[in-house]
């Protein structure tokens, strides 16, 4: 990485670190299914803040990377769309905007890096041109020099023999190769705003970690903000800043990296937590596992909606969905965040026997 | 890839040296060469004999086979039994008439098909795509001599009642009018007009769901999302990103229909008496001439090889993640 970057980025004032670039509110995203219409998404908020990396976690059909490609509106033109809420970049909703306008900010502005990069590059065209093509794309460049850029990004995230590699087809390239390839990509434009849907999860783990150094340093490197989602727990810990945790289609949970691991407020960041095994753990002990299935989301509970497989479910969890609460700086979803005695150590039944003595009183 | 190719062709002699003694003996059970001369009420049966003997036709099947295949091979076809000319002229005529009604159709076939692909892809369940997708059925389902029939009586003889012209705006029959020095394109295309276009309704048909099923998998490729996420136009991700892509099946496709199309227009030009390999054949098989039988199977058959074998490395050529070593 020795390779000194030219500065293809126009003259852009990046806003001070800290400060709101990206502020998604009441998000709803729904697909068109035979079985009836999905609701992908079901009110997410969060926000963005320049030069930090948050982290989406949580399991597989749980809105993560619906939610990605709401942003850019690259949800499949026919089934999918965005039924409500906005998402502002700067304070301008991009929900609105037509696939022209969008164009102005996808790639340049906000740039995405797909799960799988075998198919998610074009199989019939060198990884070069597919890099120069997004260049030419947006600034006034030859042919020529957007190649050599191409290259030259290449060579940045660590692709060995850049100027004859940029030549081969993306089938050409290993599993790890690839993703470098869609990350330099990505990073072509040094976006402001760099989206990586599940990036490491075709790779075997000592790439995946060569791969997050790359995202990370880069990341670090052009001042870029990153929404990373994933659902490895060990990634978020490692590069996150701040993370959001999504359950069926809904965010439950969102707080700095090191207090959700240290004080998650949500019965289902708890549960996540366990599940993840754990070097310090007692040999012979089961992993923990949390029981039952995340509910449809054509027809989703009407309360809580992890309430099916919540040990601590209350008869108001299965009635009223709770309002997002902001206790010691986190935000969470559920009735009880704001109980003193409220932290994984509490044990369901004397919960059970607190809230009928307060409720007695 | 030039390993690959000698290969395929080294393996398709011999494939070809066993269809040749199939149609031999398909040819011989099928045709009697004395047939045409049976016609004739004075042929005395010592005639029958001596033209028998003349042609060999008495000596065994398999030295008959060897003869035949040896001047096969040399490029000795031999004179017609009935028309008494030069089979290697014969065919040769023959092919270039039914190369250019085929590929005037498939060129035209092409274009419109994919044209009706594309637009039914991207506007999927939309009201052209449904119209387009009926059509097609109806198309596909129609046989050729129908279609052809009705081109005839429509476009032939009803459109000139119509206009009430002294000839037919589209020639019905032949490939030029009788007569006609030299070339004349306006003559030409007003005889190609009602074939090709009996022809193009079917490849119409077929090419346009091919292009269209093969599109809509394309653009429902992670690729394409790729594509649009890099902000460039959306005309730029139908084109570069989808229509090059999801030609590569169709291209090779149309390829190996060239091939198919050298033996398989029978019916077509029958029906328009467009003097190609179709009208010779059935000429032949009725006369008994199995003269002309023999080399024109084998060289519809080497069609089929050949068109194949280009449509693989057109494919090679066009998909870089095929390679054939």
């Amino acid at each position: 990485m020795s390779v000194e970057i030219i500065d293809f980025s126009v003259e852009r004032k990046r806003p001070p670190r800290g400060s709101t670039i990206l502020e998604v509110r009441d998000l709803h995203t729904q697909f068109d299914t035979e079985q009836g219409i999905v609701h992908a998404v079901a009110g997410v908020s969060f926000e963005l803040k320049a030069g930090e990396t948050l982290a989406i976690v949580g399991e597989s059909g749980c809105g993560k990377t619906v939610t990605a490609l709401s942003i850019l509106g690259l949800l499949p033109h026919r089934q999918g769309r965005i039924a409500g809420g906005q998402i502002l970049f700067h304070g301008e909703d991009l929900v609105p905007m037509t696939t022209k306008q969008l164009n102005t900010v996808r790639g340049d502005r906000i740039a995405m890096i797909f799960q799988d990069a075998l198919t998610a590059l074009n199989p019939v065209y060198r990884v070069g041109s597919q890099i120069a093509e997004m260049i030419r794309a947006h600034r006034d460049v030859t042919k020529q020099e957007a190649y050599e850029r191409a290259v030259e990004l290449l060579d940045l995230v660590g692709i060995p023999n850049a100027p004859r590699r940029a030549q081969d087809f993306v089938h050409q390239f290993s599993g790890g190769m690839r993703q470098r390839a869609m990350i330099a990509m990505a990073i072509a434009l040094e976006p402001e705003i760099l989206i990586a849907d599940e990036p490491t999860t075709a790779l075997d783990v000592t790439v995946q970690a060569q791969i997050l150094d790359v995202v990370q340093e880069i990341g670090e490197r052009m001042d870029m903000s990153i929404i990373l989602i994933t659902h490895d727990l060990g990634v978020v810990a490692r590069i996150a800043d701040r993370v959001m945790v999504m359950y069926a289609g809904r965010h439950i949970e969102a707080a700095d990296t090191h207090d959700i691991y240290h004080a998650a407020k949500h019965p289902y960041t708890w549960g996540l937590l366990e599940s993840m095994p754990r070097v310090d753990a007692e040999t012979g002990k089961q992993l923990h596992q949390i029981g039952g299935a995340p509910p449809s989301l054509i027809d989703p509970p009407r309360g809580c909606r992890f309430a099916p497989r919540c040990a601590y479910v209350q008869p108001i969890c299965e009635t009223d969905y709770p309002e997002p609460q902001v206790v010691d700086g986190s935000s969470v979803v559920c009735h009880f965040a704001a109980r003193p005695d409220w932290t994984a150590d509490l044990d369901p039944t004397e919960l059970r026997a607190s809230l009928t003595r307060e409720g007695g009183s | 890839m030039v390993r690959y190719t000698v290969r395929r062709i080294f393996i398709t002699i011999p494939i070809l040296l066993v269809m040749s003694v199939l149609t031999f003996m398909g040819a011989r059970a099928v045709a009697s060469p004395e047939a045409a001369l049976r016609f004739n009420p004075r042929v005395r049966p010592e005639d029958i004999a001596r033209y028998r003997e003349q042609l060999g036709l008495d000596d065994s099947e398999f030295v008959q086979y060897t003869r035949w295949l040896g001047k096969f091979i040399t490029g000795d076809l031999g004179n017609s039994l009935v028309a008494r000319r030069p089979v290697g002229e014969m065919l040769a005529e023959a092919l270039r008439n039914t190369m250019v009604l085929a590929i005037v159709a498939l060129t035209v076939s092409l274009l419109i098909g994919v044209l009706i692909g594309i637009i039914a892809a991207v506007r999927q369940n939309s009201w052209f795509d449904y119209t387009t997708t009926g059509l097609s059925l109806l198309g596909i389902a129609t046989p050729v001599f129908l279609v052809g029939l009705m081109l005839q009586l429509v476009l032939g003889v009803y459109l000139q009642r119509w206009l009430n012209t002294s000839e037919p705006i589209f020639y019905t029959a032949g490939m030029t009018s009788p007569g006609t020095q030299g070339f004349d394109l306006m003559d030409r295309l007003r005889h190609i007009a009602l074939p090709a276009t009996a022809l193009a309704v079917q490849l119409i048909a077929v090419y346009s769901r091919y292009m269209r099923a093969s599109l809509l998998e394309v653009l429902n490729s992670d690729y394409i999302r790729t594509a649009r996420s890099k902000g460039i136009s959306e005309r730029r991700v139908l084109t570069k990103h989808g229509v090059r892509t999801a030609l590569i099946p169709l291209t090779t496709q149309a390829a190996i229909d060239i091939g198919l199309l050298v033996g398989g227009l029978i019916i077509t030009e029958v029906i328009f008496a467009w003097p190609g390999m179709g009208t010779l054949f059935l000429q032949a098989l009725f006369d008994g001439d199995y003269v002309v039988i023999l080399p024109w199977l084998m060289i519809t058959a080497a069609a089929v090889f050949i068109a194949n074998l280009i449509a693989d490395l057109l494919y090679a050529v066009l998909d870089p993640r095929i390679r054939y070593a």
